[in-house]
């Protein structure tokens, strides 16, 4: 509970400070498409690169879970897959309102916003299946599953740049000042410490919860 | 939409959820308190 208390407070103050940079301090950007719309990357991309990230650890303890059979393995890989799909959701939100000043349209069918809507609805399908089976084993089991093949559409959207033509940059295509890239690197920070927060609070509260059922 | 609004709009998007992600969790922990206290 203290260490997730700290991760918080550091994040906030992080965040705080990121913030403020991002929307006061920084200048306008030279690109006459971008102007001041670019500063919703301090909040788009470290949402999309948390969500990946807690993807990863979704997929990691869904193997745990199938090779030890340990409860804990579950809790972690559904609490990590919740903080990922609300961040995901976040990102495809914060992305279309971009595309709509930057690109003209919130919706473009763009490689990188298609395979990210196929991502959504994989992890959405996975909480529909969680919900619907009682059996707390079965539903470990087969949820663990389903997670691997989820994760799949992580790979798929992160290169979906690279292997067709999109609007959407690539990160190798990202040219990055020294503030901006400090900026980022403090947003980046800010949120994976609240995700590491979320995950202290929410698996030892599933924990309990299960002690207590 | 101009830029000030597509920034304000993305950045509350991204907080609000991220607010409702750790409400969610608050609200597990009374559930679990009331449960406890019966």
């Amino acid at each position: 509970m203290k260490k997730a208390i700290v991760a918080m407070a550091v994040s906030l103050i992080l965040f705080t400070a990121a913030a403020y940079m991002a929307l006061i301090k920084l200048p306008p950007s030279p690109e006459p498409l971008l102007r001041n719309n670019y500063r919703i990357i301090f909040f788009h991309l470290p949402s999309a690169v948390c969500s990946f990230t807690a993807f990863t650890i979704t997929l990691i303890a869904a193997i745990q879970y199938l090779r030890t059979r340990k409860y804990s393995w579950d809790l972690i890989a559904v609490s990590s897959a919740k903080a990922g799909f609300f961040m995901i959701t976040a990102a495809l939100i914060s992305g279309s309102i971009w595309a709509k000043v930057a690109w003209g349209t919130y919706w473009n069918w763009d490689p990188r916003e298609t395979t990210v809507l196929i991502l959504w609805f994989a992890y959405a399908a996975y909480f529909a299946l969680r919900s619907s089976i009682e059996d707390v084993e079965e539903r470990a089991k087969v949820s663990s599953i389903l997670a691997i093949f989820c994760y799949a559409t992580v790979p798929l959207s992160y290169l979906s740049t690279r292997l067709y033509f999109s609007l959407h940059p690539s990160t190798q295509e990202l040219s990055i000042g020294l503030n901006i890239g400090m900026t980022l690197g403090m947003m980046m920070t800010s949120f994976i410490l609240l995700y590491i927060a979320y995950m202290l609070l929410e698996v030892k509260l599933s924990e309990l919860e299960m002690e207590v059922v | 939409m101009d830029d000030f609004t597509a920034v304000f709009a993305a950045s509350m998007v991204v907080m609000l959820l991220i607010a409702l992600l750790f409400f969610m969790t608050f609200r597990k922990a009374v559930e679990l308190e009331k449960r406890l206290l019966k």
